[in-house]
């Protein structure tokens, strides 16, 4: 089957060496890697976000000469930063990435995460935790056909770890492109692919179980597996 | 909400042609061909000034204050203001430009190279202090350099020009200086008032608004040269009349259930009545002598402004 997104010579100054990607409709696709390995370069060149090397089309469409009014449709972008400084009610919050208004669109995303109750909020009142699903759902929102999560788990209890994850299921079976950055490695098999980044450069590319007991998982964290936990590589 | 606003509007603009009464109806009675000289050449620029520069203040003080991520921006406390000022008695006293409209070139570049430097300083998304203590620097630089350039200006009563334009007037102004101030003010205004959807979406921040489909830098850019053409061309003829672009903005998000941008022409027709009552009061001075505009915002401003500050400490350490 053709992939929904295709990245030529994708990059990002000295945070992303050149690479080429595609993600498929219906997968749910990891990117891993320690901390400034290029996960958030990754998102953001797709995302289009600071002038990145490269093109990137959706469903045959050149993100760079699609007008603003088509793109919510094709790309949705999370931030792994979550502060929130005008008091908009997160009704509205919700709202704002459509391209066109739809209520039922927002109520049945307040509803799936929980939000009815502060639906009228001041979205700069919430707690981390209430903002996260609130930003979710404005990224949700409009459907769009691929979907680039930067840490949209971090800062989450069990229980909207496990529901978010599901929600993001649900996407892709709809037809989307899920990807997403993480940092907890347990929750890798639940996703169809993972990418793994290293000093910006994509090192591994392939389903979770290949990835977690690769040689390269040790290298690129510093850190083996010892039974359930992890401890520090051995030198 | 928005035609509350605008008969507001119109009230003050009405109230501002009829007051005081007295010598209208007098030479209503006696010469009605000057008493449509004082309403037509007096009190109609005076009148429309007042709207329009107060418009101004409420529009880019939203716009800024969207594109800074900040409520506190405003066109006075980024240095725009004196900027603008500075700009304005450099052209007058020292290029020997008269033209309104060159004057209002000129305050326009003086109010975009302060926003520059402020860009520079304080950065995109500036957090409060940064924004405030630059801007605060800009502000007293440019107001000592325009004391400085009156001080050894060519002409010797330049400080006693200045004084009360300074300090904000829209008191004898032709209709002409009008024109030169309000004309690049409304086209820079109805720009401005067209970015409302972007401005609401840059809510989510710089890197949103990029992935869908927006050009941040470009829209910075764009509100800082239109802020700064409307900003600039008020005050090189009313002066620099402080806190009204800092308040409307506040008032109007109230009604606009948070939004940054939808915010920008309730915050416009806020700005417009504001600056229109207090040229009502400034009205109230004895006869001969004139209280500067600028007092009257500041009297009303500066608790509003205080009680802002007080209620973001009060949330930031709650």
């Amino acid at each position: 089957m053709k992939p929904l997104l295709v990245a030529t010579s994708l990059s990002m100054g000295e945070r992303l060496a050149p690479l080429d990607l595609s993600l498929s409709a219906g997968t749910l696709t990891a990117a891993i890697g320690p901390n400034g390995s290029g996960k958030t370069s990754l998102l953001r060149s797709l995302a289009r976000i600071d002038r990145p090397g490269g093109a990137v089309s959706i469903m045959d469409e050149d993100l760079d000469s699609v007008p603003p009014a088509r793109r919510p449709a094709l790309l949705g972008f999370l931030p792994a930063a979550r502060e929130m400084i005008w008091p908009i009610a997160v009704r509205d919050l919700v709202g704002l990435g459509l391209a066109q208004p739809d209520e039922r669109r927002v109520a049945d995303l307040l509803r799936e995460l929980e939000l009815d109750e502060l639906a009228d909020r001041p979205a700069d009142r919430l707690s981390t935790g209430e903002r996260a699903r609130a930003l979710l759902a404005r990224a949700l929102a409009p459907r769009p056909a691929v979907l680039l999560l930067d840490e949209p788990l971090s800062n989450l209890d069990p229980y909207w770890v496990v529901t978010i994850l599901q929600l993001l299921r649900d996407a892709a079976e709809a037809g989307a492109a899920v990807l997403l950055s993480l940092h907890d490695l347990h929750l890798l098999d639940t996703f169809d692919r993972v990418l793994m980044l290293n000093a910006g450069q994509l090192v591994e590319d392939g389903p979770p179980k290949q990835i977690l007991h690769g040689p390269s998982l040790a290298d690129t964290f510093r850190v083996e597996a010892s039974g359930p936990r992890w401890r520090l590589r051995r030198a | 909400m928005k035609r509350g606003l605008f008969l507001a509007g119109v009230t003050v603009a009405a109230l501002g042609l009829l007051t005081p009464w007295a010598p209208m109806s007098h030479l209503l009675h006696s010469d009605p061909a000057v008493a449509r000289l004082l309403l037509v050449e007096l009190r109609l620029p005076r009148v429309l000034l007042g709207l329009g520069y107060g418009a101004t203040l409420g529009l880019t003080g939203a716009a800024l204050q969207a594109i800074f991520a900040n409520p506190l921006a405003s066109p006075d406390i980024t240095g725009s203001s004196s900027g603008a000022a500075l700009g304005a008695v450099l052209g007058g006293y020292y290029l020997g430009l008269a033209g309104p409209l060159e004057l209002a070139a000129c305050g326009a570049t003086g109010a975009l190279l302060s926003l520059l430097i402020l860009l520079g300083l304080a950065g995109r998304r500036a957090d409060s202090s940064s924004l405030l203590l630059a801007g605060l620097a800009i502000s007293l630089a440019a107001g000592a350099l325009t004391s400085l350039a009156l001080a050894l200006a060519p002409s010797p009563f330049a400080f006693y020009d200045a004084f009360d334009w300074l300090m904000g007037s829209l008191d004898d102004r032709s209709l002409p200086q009008a024109a030169a101030a309000l004309i690049p003010a409304a086209l820079a205004g109805i720009w401005l008032a067209r970015q409302t959807a972007t401005l609401d979406r840059l809510a989510l921040g710089e890197d949103v608004l990029a992935a869908l489909g927006h050009d941040p830098g470009r829209l910075r850019n764009g509100i800082i040269v239109a802020s700064a053409v409307a900003v600039g061309a008020c005050v090189s003829v009313c002066g620099a009349v402080g806190f009204v672009g800092l308040i409307a903005p506040i008032a109007a998000r109230r009604l606009t259930r948070g939004h940054p941008g939808q915010a920008l022409v309730p915050a416009g027709l806020i700005g417009a009545v504001l600056l229109s009552g207090g040229d009502l009061l400034a009205r109230l001075a004895p006869v001969g002598r004139t209280i500067p505009l600028g007092v009257i915002t500041a009297a009303v401003g500066t608790p509003i402004f205080l009680w802002v500050l007080l209620r973001m400490r009060w949330r930031l350490t709650s």
